[in-house]
């Protein structure tokens, strides 16, 4: 069964209602349209869609953004992923990642940077796989009480340099 | 507006859109919630309950889940309007008393024309949101964290703010005299009352009067948990007895913020969490009886460090310690307690602290040296509110306290360096210069840096694969400072010996001026000086003890790792991570946070890579290198364990006892360091066993597959240091 990957149509109302229906399925945060539109419409190139031969609807999704963090380098965040039941176990969500990665490495981004529960074993499994390390763990981080780990992905130097550091005259990011 | 951009405030982010509403989400909007009938039914003017009998079950079963609703609220780190708030007395009460507040009760009180309803019911009710409003103010004070520790969400609602204390105590007791002579079967309700009307008393802890200096009154708190301790044998009341008067209904009725959630109900255990705050609560409060800085460190140190205190313990513990009226208990300015920090470890006896005593206030000296003192209370303080927090937030405290330390010491050391241009100097035994100041900040560094590199462990933060590179610079970093402590060890002995040398020095001067004011000097320090530095001796001899112990378990775990990837059974690589990213980048991202540190210097990510070489044995000869390495690290193991077997005597017998060489400064929190280090005990033992362990599976041939028959997992050894987790091999499936 062949599985293709696309970016995010911000046009077609369809892809974000499937989106919707992704990640409501799974996620145990209640996500408002607000936060929908906030990242799509944002960053709609960010965002990207698996779809199976067998179905019409897309499977998967990953949705993401990237910004200046704290005005020292450009974080990529990798804000949801999610695929369906019926598709797991394929690597459907690491290619979605990678393509996530790719772009967000192209955009300039010094990082990638996600939060994910402590006790999801199958998404750090398929993170640190990439490179991902757990820089704290943050305490009663999800509504559902569970602790979380903040992840991040080093893609260049600045990544590894403290903010104050970079926030220094002569490298202060432009 | 261009097609597509969505309408937002500049300064949103990601944080307000996730905390965004929905109108007509079912999961985002509390107005859709769904009432049940008999919520929708209640009313809080009804005295439910046909006969006394069944009105006293019902006030019953509504007080004692309104008290247990509390400890759900806080030990079970809950939202207010899904606990307490969930009360429909609660919310009757309170929206009253917002719409007309005063310093009475008038407003709130129930009206059913039945007693147990009107003066009871509103006892319970009143006693509860009082102690949400102390809550609250611990929460405002702003030492614990929103959401993760404390949800102190009101919903806009006036919690008794202009009531005082005496008003509720007055009702409370009216009651409880109400039902010891009228009800003869309210037992349990009696307790629920006298529980609430303890609880109240929490609000007179909080030190806001001169005679705050007296110390507090413990009887509230042993009172409540003997309360407490008589209600663990109720099971809580079958909901249905008092249907209705729990219920959601507050977060449709009211504006509500947040996304809707269900009620919590009550575990059972309740009273076993009044229990535990009334334990921590004591606990915090026996910090009044400290007798010395150290002593005060020390207790911070271990209060909150084998068990996570109650939130309101934690919360409580640093307004307690450090007070509005700029005050440490009431005891000390804010300088003057730093200052006996210096004074307990490096400064007593040196040539400042003798020029500083005989300095007027207003030289450059005196002015100066206080400027640093408040820099120095700055960070102290930072790091005492730092023991308080939940044990994640705990180790990113120190992420931002090491920045600060490190720019301190940068700081003093100038300073100091300035003071012996001015002839102001203390030597060690080699004529090498000592710089007690600079000494001490350094002290406190290295110890923020360990601790935050060795709770990394605890929090399961660092990956099997980064355990050689996270050992190895505790390793380094314990050995910076245990030649710091040595400095200070030596520093120390040459000044006692120097203020003993007076002494035959006097034998043998003539009589005359110079003799008389030498044993002045001589007097003078045997008075002041000695016992100080006798007992800083002490407490060195201890911290160079626990700091070797700590060394020989870091390097224990880097030679396991060394022998584990000397086999092909780890590697210190991240597994698949070159694709985007390079081991070098994830290297240097694991030590930013130290990477800016001036001393000790981070070595750089070649000399990590270089010593993992060096500590990777190889043919030929693998089973008699693997022999020895190992043997090495059982007897450093021992040595060290000794260390601590020093320690946790001298915990148990206490630090008054003058035979002891060391000087733990746990007086305080015995309990709590003798778990400490009776888990580095058996971490000492759990490490020997798994040389054994390692040396019986790898030692016997080298056949260059043992990953095929064995593969790494952390262990983490039953009562062993959570600071410490084994790399053990089990069997292939």
């Amino acid at each position: 069964m062949g599985i293709r990957y696309q970016p995010l149509n911000i046009s077609n109302a369809n892809e974000l209602k499937h989106i919707q229906r992704l990640i409501d399925a799974d996620l145990s945060e209640p996500y408002s349209i607000y936060v929908y539109r906030y990242f799509l419409n944002q960053w709609p190139e960010l965002c990207f869609l698996a779809f199976s031969n067998d179905t019409e609807n897309p499977v998967g999704c990953v949705v993401c953004k990237y910004e200046t963090h704290r005005g020292a380098r450009l974080r990529g965040y990798i804000g949801m992923l999610a695929v369906d039941q019926k598709y797991r176990r394929r690597g459907i969500a690491k290619k979605l990642v990678e393509q996530a990665i790719q772009k967000m490495q192209e955009i300039g981004c010094d990082e990638i940077m996600l939060e994910t529960e402590v006790e999801n074993t199958t998404a750090l499994q398929l993170y640190e796989g990439m490179g991902f390390i757990r820089l704290k763990r943050m305490f009663r981080y999800y509504l559902n009480q569970g602790d979380a780990f903040k992840l991040i992905l080093p893609l260049t130097e600045r990544s590894c340099t403290r903010t104050t550091f970079l926030l220094q005259p002569e490298t202060a990011f432009a | 507006m261009k097609p597509e951009s969505i309408i937002k405030d500049p300064s949103f982010d990601l944080f307000e859109g996730t905390h965004s509403l929905e109108i007509d989400n079912l999961k985002l909007d509390s107005s859709l919630l769904e009432l049940s009938p008999e919520e929708k039914r209640f009313d809080c003017s009804t005295p439910y309950g046909g006969s006394e009998e069944e009105k006293l079950k019902f006030v019953t079963a509504v007080a004692d889940r309104l008290c247990r609703s509390i400890m759900v609220w806080l030990a079970g780190f809950q939202t207010l309007p899904t606990t307490v708030l969930s009360c429909r007395y609660v919310e009757d009460a309170v929206r009253r008393y917002t719409d007309d507040p005063s310093t009475d009760l008038s407003s709130c009180l129930l009206q059913t024309g039945n007693p147990l309803f009107d003066q009871v019911l509103t006892s319970c009710v009143v006693g509860s949101c009082f102690f949400v409003k102390f809550v609250s103010t611990l929460f405002k004070a702003g030492v614990v964290f929103e959401e993760e520790d404390l949800n102190c969400n009101t919903m806009g609602l006036n919690m008794l703010s202009m009531v005082p204390i005496t008003t509720i105590r007055e009702h409370m007791d009216r009651s409880i005299a109400l039902l010891e002579a009228e009800y003869k079967h309210a037992d349990q309700l009696v307790l629920i009352l006298k529980l609430l009307r303890n609880l109240i008393e929490f609000q007179d802890y909080l030190p806001s009067k001169a005679e705050d200096l007296a110390a507090p009154n413990k009887q509230p708190l042993l009172d409540l948990m003997q309360c407490a301790q008589k209600l663990k044998v109720y099971a809580p009341v079958a909901p249905e007895v008092c249907t209705g008067a729990f219920s959601p209904g507050i977060q449709k009725r009211l504006s509500n913020q947040f996304p809707p959630r269900d009620i919590v109900e009550s575990a059972g255990e309740e009273y076993e969490a009044y229990v535990e705050l009334c334990v921590d609560m004591l606990k915090v409060l026996a910090v009044t009886s400290a007798r010395s800085a150290s002593e005060t460190l020390q207790f911070a140190f271990f209060f909150n460090r084998t068990r996570q205190r109650h939130v309101v313990a934690r919360a409580f513990f640093p307004l307690y310690l450090m007070r509005d009226d700029q005050t440490v208990l009431g005891k000390y300015t804010f300088n003057d307690f730093s200052k006996e920090h210096l004074l307990d470890f490096s400064l007593c006896g040196t040539n400042l602290a003798h020029e500083l005593l005989d300095a007027p206030e207003n030289s450059a000296l005196v002015q100066k040296f206080n400027e640093f003192m408040q820099e120095v209370s700055g960070i102290l303080f930072e790091w005492y509110q730092n023991t308080a927090q939940n044990r994640c937030r705990y180790r990113q405290g120190y992420n931002r306290q090491l920045l600060l330390w490190d720019s301190l010491q940068a700081q003093i050391e100038t300073f100091e360096l300035e003071l012996e241009a001015q002839g102001i100097k203390d030597e060690l035994q080699d004529s090498s210069s000592f710089m007690p100041l600079t000494t001490w900040v350094f002290y406190m560094k290295l110890r923020a840096m360990l601790d935050f590199v060795l709770k990394g462990f605890e929090l399961d933060v660092y990956k099997p694969w980064e355990f050689f590179s996270m050992f190895w610079y505790a390793y380094y970093l314990a050995q910076h400072l245990e030649n710091c402590l040595q400095r200070t060890l030596g520093f120390i002995e040459k000044l006692i010996t120097s203020i003993h040398n007076m002494n035959k020095k006097l034998k043998k001067l003539k009589a005359g001026e110079k003799k008389e004011k030498l044993r002045a000097k001589y007097r003078w320090s045997m008075e002041n000086d000695i016992p100080q530095l006798n007992a800083n001796l002490k407490f060195v001899t201890y911290s160079l003890m626990e700091c070797t112990a700590v060394k020989v378990l870091s390097l224990s775990q880097v030679f396991h790792f060394a022998v584990l990837q000397s086999s092909g059974l780890i590697d210190s690589k991240p597994p698949g991570g070159n694709k985007f990213t390079s081991p070098e980048f994830i290297h240097k991202l694991r030590f930013k946070t130290f990477a800016s540190i001036g001393v000790p210097e981070l070595p750089s990510y070649q000399v990590f890579e270089n010593s993992l070489k060096d500590f990777t044995i190889a043919e030929p000869m693998f089973t008699a290198k693997l022999a020895r390495s190992l043997a090495f690290t059982k007897s450093e193991l021992e040595g060290a364990k000794a260390a601590i077997d020093t320690i946790v005597h001298a915990i148990h017998v206490g630090d008054g006892e003058p035979n002891l060489s060391v000087n733990t400064g746990t007086r305080l929190v015995k309990e709590q360091a003798d778990a400490h280090y009776s888990a580095l005990l058996r971490t000492f033992e759990a490490l020997v066993a798994n040389g054994q362990s390692l040396q019986a599976k790898l030692g016997s041939v080298k056949d260059g597959s043992p990953a095929a028959r064995y593969h790494v997992n952390v262990s983490r050894p039953d009562g062993a240091s959570s600071y410490f987790p084994v790399l053990a091999l089990s069997e292939n499936q």
